[in-house]
C-alpha cells in the first residue's frame, strides 16, 4: 500500500480557491484579530478595523469572483453554491453590523477586545455550516459558532444575568448538540455514510425512501438539533432567557446572524436530506405542522404579555420562526409552491435580518449603562425625546408586524403565497391569525413611545454612537427600499 | 415609422417633480428645522423649476415622438416578482400620453409660478408646494404608466394630494370636511376601480394595456369584461365628477385657488377621460354601457350648467361649470368620439385654468372676498385680469376662433352625427351650451361691470400672477386651431387641418361620421351652436344678469348650494347608513361581537399569563420542555412506523 493511498492528499486547485476565498478571508481575520489586536494599545479599534477589512474582503470576494457551477471540495465537506454564498454573505454582513453597533457600547460596558475576534469566529462557523454536506463537519462548524456565541453571551460581566444566560445557553445548547450528534451517528450506523448525498443514496437504494424506524429516529434527532437552533416550540426555551441576558448588540447578532445561519443550514438539509423521506412519509408533514402551529401560537400569545423589550423581541423571533417553518412546510410538502418556497425563505431571512439589526441598533442606543434590559416604560416619550430613533424603531416594528409597504409585508406575503400554492390553507390561516395576535407585540412599544406621557427619569440617555446610528439609518433605508422594490430581493437563490 | 424606442425621458419627466417634492417636503425642512421656515420664493422657485424642467423634457419627448417613433418606453424596475405574479413599473409615452404630459407639466408650470405670488402671504408655503409637486408626480405616473396597476397608484396619489390640498387650511373645520367629503366620494368610485382591475386580471391575466388589448379580441367571455367596463366607468364618475358622484367637486373649492385650477379643473378631474381614451378597446365591447356613459355625460352637462346659474361664489360658478364641461367630455366619450373628448379636455384645461387663475386674481385683489354679489366694476381696477378672463369666457362659451368653439362644436356634431348619437344628446348639449353662455356672462357682469358694491375696489395682481394669465389667454384663444374641422380646412386649401386627430389617430380610434349620413353638416351644427351661445350671452346679459335664487324658496332649495343632491345623499345614503350602523352597534356589536372580542382578548391574555409561567427561567424546566419535545417527536415516529 502506497503512501498516497494511506494518506490521501487533497490539493485545492483553480476554481476551488475562488469558492474557498470568503471563508478563508474570514478565518484569517478571526485568527489575526485574536492574535494581533491585544498587542496594540488601541486594541479595540485595531480589532474592529481588522474585522471590517476581513468582512468586506469576504463579501467582495463573493461578488468579484462569481462562479456558476457548484464547487465541491473534499467530496462535499465544503460545498459552494448559490445557497452557501447568499447565506454566507448575510452572516458576514450581519456580523459586521453587530460589530458596528457595539462600537462605543463595548467601551462603556468594558467588554474585552476579544469580542470582535469572537464575532469573526462565530461567522466562520456559520459560513462553514451553510456550506457543507458532511454531517461531522456540520457538527464541528455548528460548535465553532455556538462556542463563540456562548462566550459572547456571558462576556457582559457587569451583568449577573449575562453569566446566567451564558451558562443556560451552554447547558441547553450542549444537550441539543448531543441529541443532534446522536442522530448523526444513528444515520451513519444505518447508512454507512456521513455525507448527505451518501445518506440520501442509501435511503433510496436500501429502502426506496420509505424508511424503517432507526434511520427515521436518526433523522428526527438530527432535525431536533436544528429546530433548537432556529428556536421552534418546544425547543425555544433558551431564547427568552438568553436573549434577555446577553448584551444588546450580542442579542442583535444572535437574532440576525445566528438565526440566518440556522435557517440556511436547515434549508440545505431540507433540500438535500429531508425532502426524500418526507415525500415518502406524509405524516412527517403532520409533525412539522403541529410544531409550526404551536410555535406561532405560543410565541404570539406569550409575547403579547411581555414588558421588557429584549424579551419582546425574543418572542417575536419565535413567531418569525413559525413563519419561516411555514416556508419549509411548503418546500417539503412538494406542492405547487415548493418551487418558490426556497426563494421565499431566503427573502424572508434577508428582510428579517435587516429589520432586526435596525431594531437592536436602536435598543443599543437607548440602553442605560450597566443594565441594558430595557423595559417598555423606558420607551415612554421616546417619540419626543429622540424623534428620529422612535420613528426608525416604529418602522422596524411595523415591518416585523408585516404592514405594507415595509419589507416585512412582502416577506410574509412570499411565505404565505408559497404555502397556499402548496395547498396548506388551514395552517396559513393559523399563521395569519398569529400575525394578527402578534401585532400586539409590535404595537405596544409604539403606544409607549408616542401615546404615553414622557417619564422624566429616563430622559438622560445620551448615547449617540456613530456605528449604531449608521446601522439604524442603513436598516431604515433598506427596510423601506425592500418594501418598495421587493422584486430585487425575491429571487436571490 | 420606427416602433417603440427605449428612452429614459419618461422616467426623467416623472422623477423631477418627485425630487421637487423631496426638496421642499423633506430635505429643506430637515435642514432648516421646520417646514414653516422656508421662504415662499425659495420653495416656490424650486417647485416651479422642477415643473419647468419636466415640461422641457415633455416637449423633447413630443418632438422625438413626432419625428420617428410610435412610443418611448422606459423599462423600470420589477416591483413584484414572485411565482407567477410579476409586475413592473414600466413607463411609456405614446401620442396620447405625450399630449397629457405636456398639458400637465405646461399648465402645471404656469400654476406653480402663479402660486408663488398667490400664496406669498401664507406661512409654511413649502408644504403647499411640496404637495403640488407630489400631485404632479402622481398625475404624471397616471398618464405614463403602461399598466393599469400603476395607473391606479397615480389615481390614488392624485386623490391623496387633492385631499391634502383641499384641506390645506385645515384649521377651519369646513375645509377639513370638504376634503373628507372629496376623499370619501372618490373612495366609493375607487372601489369600482379595484374591482374592475380584479375582474380584468382574472379574465385576461395581465394589466398591461398593450397585452390587454391583444388578448381581448379572442376572448369569448365578454360578459365579465363589460362588467369591468362598468366598474371602471363608475370609478371615472367619482374622479371626473360625473352624475351622481359630482357632489364633491364644488366643495373642493375650499382649497387654494391654484389648486382648483390645476387639480379640480385642468388635470385630475380629466383622469376619467384619459382612462376611457386609453382603454377604449374595453369600453367599446359593450355599446349599452357607452349609451349610459353618453346620457350620464349629457345629464351632468345640463345639471352642472343649471347649478352654476344659482351660485354666488365665483369659484363655485367655475366648479359647476367644470362639472358641466366634464359632462360634455363624457358625452363625447359615450358616442365614441374619443379624440374629440381629448380635444375638449385640452382646450378646457387652457380656458378653465385661465378662468380659475383669473378668479384667483380677483379674489386676491379683493382681499379674499369670493362672493360675487359684493363685487362689481372691477374691470377698471384689474384690466389685465379682466381682459384675460374675457378671452377665457369667450373660449368657454364657444365664440368663433376661440378654442372652445372648435372643441365644443365638434362634440355637438359628434353627439348628432356619430352612430350612437341622436337628437336627444344633441339637444341636451345645445341647452348646456346655452347655459354656459348665461352663467358665464352672469359671472362677468357681476364681477367686472356695473357699480362697485360693498366698497370693494380691488387692485391688479403682481406680474407673477398676470403673466400666467396672459400666456393661458393666448392658449385659450388660439388652442383650438389644432383642431380645425375638415370643412373649414378645405376652404383654405389645407389637407389635414385637424392636427389633433391626425396626431392621435395611431393611438386612439375615433368613430367616423360619414358626411352624408349626418343629419346636419358640421358647419350647420357650428352655426346653431354659436347662435345658441350668443343667445345665451344676450339672455344672460339682459334678463338674467341679476337673477337671484334666494327670492324663490323652491328654486333656492333645489339649486343653491346643490341642496338637492346633498339632501338626497343625506337622506338616502348617509342616514340609512347611520341608522344601520347604529342598530348594528346596539344589537349585534355590543351584544354579541363585543363579547366575542372581549373573550378573545381575555382568552389570549389569560392563556398568555398561564403560558408565561412555563417560561420561568428555571433550567430544569427548560430541559424538561426540550426532552418532552424530543419524546414527542421520537414517540410519534415510533408509533407511526410500528402501527
Amino acid at each position: 500500500m502506497s503512501f498516497s493511498n494511506m494518506f490521501p492528499m487533497y490539493f485545492i486547485q483553480g476554481q476551488q480557491w475562488l469558492g474557498l476565498l470568503p471563508l478563508l478571508c474570514m478565518a484569517l481575520t478571526a485568527i489575526a484579530t485574536l492574535l494581533l489586536a491585544p498587542l496594540r494599545l488601541q486594541g479595540r479599534a485595531t480589532a474592529f478595523a481588522m474585522l471590517l477589512i476581513g468582512s468586506i474582503a469576504a463579501v467582495a470576494s463573493t461578488v468579484v469572483f462569481p462562479f456558476s457551477e457548484t464547487i465541491i471540495i473534499l467530496d462535499g465537506v465544503l460545498v459552494f453554491d448559490r445557497l452557501s454564498q447568499v447565506f454566507s454573505a448575510i452572516c458576514v454582513l450581519a456580523g459586521l453590523a453587530a460589530a458596528l453597533m457595539s462600537l462605543g457600547f463595548d467601551e462603556r460596558e468594558a467588554l474585552q477586545t476579544e469580542y470582535f475576534s469572537l464575532i469573526a469566529f462565530a461567522v466562520v462557523g456559520m459560513m462553514a455550516m451553510v456550506s457543507t454536506r458532511n454531517l461531522v463537519f456540520f457538527f464541528v462548524s455548528l460548535e465553532l459558532m455556538s462556542l463563540a456565541v456562548y462566550v459572547l453571551v456571558s462576556m457582559h460581566r457587569q451583568s449577573s444575568m449575562a453569566s446566567e444566560a451564558g451558562l443556560k445557553y451552554f447547558l441547553l445548547g450542549g444537550a441539543a448538540s448531543a441529541v443532534m450528534l446522536y442522530g448523526a451517528s444513528i444515520l451513519y450506523g444505518t447508512t454507512g455514510s456521513l455525507d448527505v448525498e451518501g445518506i440520501r443514496n442509501a435511503f433510496q437504494s436500501q429502502w426506496g425512501g420509505k424508511l424503517p424506524i432507526l434511520p427515521l429516529i436518526g433523522l428526527g434527532l438530527f432535525s431536533v438539533g436544528l429546530l433548537f437552533k432556529i428556536g421552534a416550540f418546544p425547543f425555544h426555551v433558551w431564547i427568552p432567557d438568553v436573549y434577555t441576558g446577553a448584551a444588546t448588540p450580542v442579542t442583535g447578532f444572535m437574532i440576525s446572524a445566528v438565526k440566518a445561519a440556522a435557517t440556511g443550514a436547515l434549508l440545505r438539509m431540507s433540500i438535500e436530506l429531508f425532502a426524500l423521506p418526507v415525500a415518502a412519509e406524509p405524516f412527517l408533514i403532520t409533525v412539522l405542522s403541529i410544531i409550526i402551529v404551536a410555535t406561532l401560537l405560543f410565541g404570539s400569545l406569550v409575547g403579547a404579555r411581555q414588558t421588557r423589550l429584549k424579551r419582546i423581541f425574543a418572542y417575536s423571533t419565535i413567531v418569525h420562526t413559525g413563519y419561516v417553518l411555514l416556508g419549509f412546510l411548503a418546500l417539503l410538502g412538494g406542492g405547487a409552491g415548493a418551487k418558490d418556497a426556497s426563494s421565499a425563505i431566503v427573502s424572508y431571512t434577508v428582510f428579517y435580518v435587516v429589520m432586526n439589526l435596525g431594531a437592536f441598533a436602536v435598543l443599543t442606543l437607548i440602553s442605560p449603562k450597566d443594565n441594558d434590559d430595557i423595559s417598555l416604560d423606558q420607551l415612554t416619550g421616546l417619540g419626543t425625546r429622540r424623534p428620529l430613533l422612535a420613528f426608525a424603531l416604529s418602522v422596524f416594528l411595523l415591518s416585523m408586524a408585516g404592514i405594507p409597504p415595509t419589507a416585512g409585508f412582502f416577506g410574509k406575503y412570499y411565505i404565505f403565497s408559497a404555502a397556499l400554492a402548496s395547498g396548506y390553507t388551514w395552517i396559513t390561516v393559523v399563521a395569519a391569525i398569529a400575525s394578527v395576535v402578534s401585532a400586539i407585540i409590535y404595537l405596544r412599544p409604539m403606544i409607549h413611545m408616542y401615546m404615553k406621557e414622557s417619564d422624566e427619569s429616563y430622559s438622560a440617555l445620551p448615547s449617540n454612537w456613530l456605528g449604531s446610528n449608521m446601522i439604524v439609518g442603513l436598516s431604515l433605508f433598506l427596510t423601506v427600499v425592500m418594501g418598495l422594490i421587493p422584486a430585487w430581493f425575491s429571487k436571490l437563490l | 415609422m420606427n416602433p417603440t424606442v427605449a428612452s429614459s425621458l419618461p422616467f426623467l419627466i416623472l422623477i423631477v417633480p418627485l425630487i421637487g417634492f423631496f426638496l421642499n417636503g423633506v430635505v429643506i425642512p430637515l435642514a432648516s428645522g421646520g417646514i414653516t421656515k422656508t421662504k415662499p420664493t425659495i420653495s416656490g422657485g424650486i417647485a416651479t423649476f422642477a415643473m419647468a424642467v419636466s415640461f422641457v423634457l415633455a416637449v423633447q419627448a413630443f418632438f422625438q415622438l413626432s419625428s420617428n417613433s410610435t412610443a418611448l418606453e422606459y423599462t423600470g424596475f420589477r416591483w413584484i416578482d414572485f411565482g407567477n405574479l410579476s409586475i413592473s413599473l414600466n413607463l411609456r409615452i405614446d401620442r396620447l400620453s405625450s399630449l397629457m404630459t405636456m398639458i400637465i407639466t405646461g399648465i402645471g408650470t404656469l400654476i406653480h409660478f402663479y402660486s408663488i405670488s398667490y400664496m406669498s402671504h401664507e406661512k409654511g408655503v413649502a408644504r403647499f408646494f411640496a404637495y403640488l409637486n407630489l400631485f404632479c408626480f402622481a398625475m404624471l405616473l397616471l398618464v405614463l404608466s403602461d399598466n393599469l396597476l400603476f395607473l391606479f397608484f397615480g389615481w390614488e396619489g392624485v386623490g391623496l394630494c387633492s385631499y391634502l390640498l383641499i384641506s390645506y387650511w385645515y384649521e377651519e373645520e369646513a375645509n377639513a370636511d370638504a376634503a373628507r367629503k372629496a376623499f370619501l366620494v372618490n373612495r366609493i368610485g375607487d372601489l369600482g376601480f379595484v374591482l374592475g382591475m380584479c375582474v380584468l386580471y382574472v379574465q385576461l391575466g395581465t394589466l398591461n394595456f398593450a397585452e390587454m388589448m391583444a388578448r381581448i379580441s379572442p376572448t369569448a367571455a365578454i360578459g365579465l369584461l363589460s362588467l369591468a367596463g362598468v366598474l371602471l366607468f363608475f370609478a371615472s364618475t367619482g374622479k371626473s365628477a360625473q352624475f351622481p358622484l359630482y357632489v364633491w367637486l364644488p366643495d373642493a373649492m375650499a382649497g387654494p385657488t391654484p389648486v382648483s385650477a390645476l387639480i379640480h379643473a385642468a388635470t385630475m378631474v380629466t383622469a376619467g377621460v384619459y382612462l376611457f381614451a386609453r382603454m377604449a378597446f374595453l369600453f367599446e365591447l359593450s355599446p349599452e354601457l357607452m349609451t349610459i356613459v353618453s346620457y350620464t355625460g349629457a345629464l351632468t352637462a345640463l345639471l352642472g350648467g343649471i347649478l352654476a346659474l344659482a351660485q354666488t361664489d365665483i369659484k363655485k360658478v367655475l366648479a359647476y361649470s367644470t362639472v358641466s364641461q366634464l359632462g360634455f367630455m363624457f358625452l363625447a366619450l359615450g358616442v365614441g368620439a374619443y379624440q374629440t373628448a381629448v380635444f375638449h379636455l385640452m382646450t378646457h384645461a387652457f380656458f378653465k385654468a385661465l378662468l380659475f387663475l383669473g378668479a384667483g386674481s380677483v379674489i386676491h385683489g379683493c382681499d379674499g372676498e369670493q362672493d360675487m354679489r359684493k363685487m362689481g366694476g372691477l374691470a377698471k381696477s384689474m384690466p389685465i385680469t379682466f381682459v384675460t378672463m374675457l378671452l377665457g369666457s369667450a373660449a368657454i362659451v364657444g365664440l368663433p376662433i376661440f378654442s372652445g368653439f372648435f372643441s365644443k362644436d365638434e362634440i355637438l356634431y359628434m353627439a348628432l352625427g356619430a352612430p350612437r348619437g341622436n337628437w336627444i344628446l344633441f339637444g341636451a348639449g345645445l341647452v348646456a351650451a346655452f347655459l354656459t353662455g348665461v352663467y358665464t356672462i352672469r359671472m362677468l357682469t357681476q364681477t367686472f361691470w356695473g357699480p362697485s358694491k360693498a366698497g370693494i375696489h380691488g387692485h391688479e395682481s403682481a406680474w407673477i400672477m398676470t403673466l400666467p394669465l396672459v400666456i393661458l389667454a393666448v392658449l385659450a384663444t388660439f388652442g383650438g386651431f389644432l383642431g380645425i374641422p375638415h370643412e373649414i380646412g378645405t376652404w383654405f386649401g389645407v389637407e389635414h387641418s385637424h392636427l389633433l386627430n391626425a396626431w392621435l389617430d395611431p393611438v386612439v380610434q375615433q368613430v367616423n361620421v360619414a358626411g352624408e349620413s349626418a343629419p346636419l353638416p358640421e358647419l350647420a351644427v357650428s352655426g346653431i351652436a354659436v347662435a345658441v351661445a350668443i343667445f345665451g350671452l344676450i339672455a344672460g346679459r339682459t334678463f338674467l344678469k341679476n337673477i337671484s335664487f334666494e327670492n324663490s324658496p323652491l328654486l333656492s332649495r333645489l339649486f343653491v348650494g346643490q341642496h338637492f343632491m346633498d339632501t338626497f345623499y343625506a337622506s338616502w345614503v348617509v342616514a340609512p347608513l347611520y341608522w344601520m350602523s347604529r342598530h348594528i352597534i346596539q344589537t349585534f356589536e355590543s351584544g354579541f361581537m363585543g363579547n366575542i372580542g372581549g373573550w378573545i382578548g381575555v382568552g389570549s391574555t389569560w392563556s398568555g399569563e398561564r403560558l408565561r409561567l412555563t417560561q420561568s427561567g428555571d433550567i430544569q424546566l427548560s430541559m424538561l420542555s426540550i426532552v418532552t419535545g424530543l419524546a414527542f417527536v421520537v414517540g410519534i415516529l415510533i408509533i407511526w412506523v410500528a402501527v
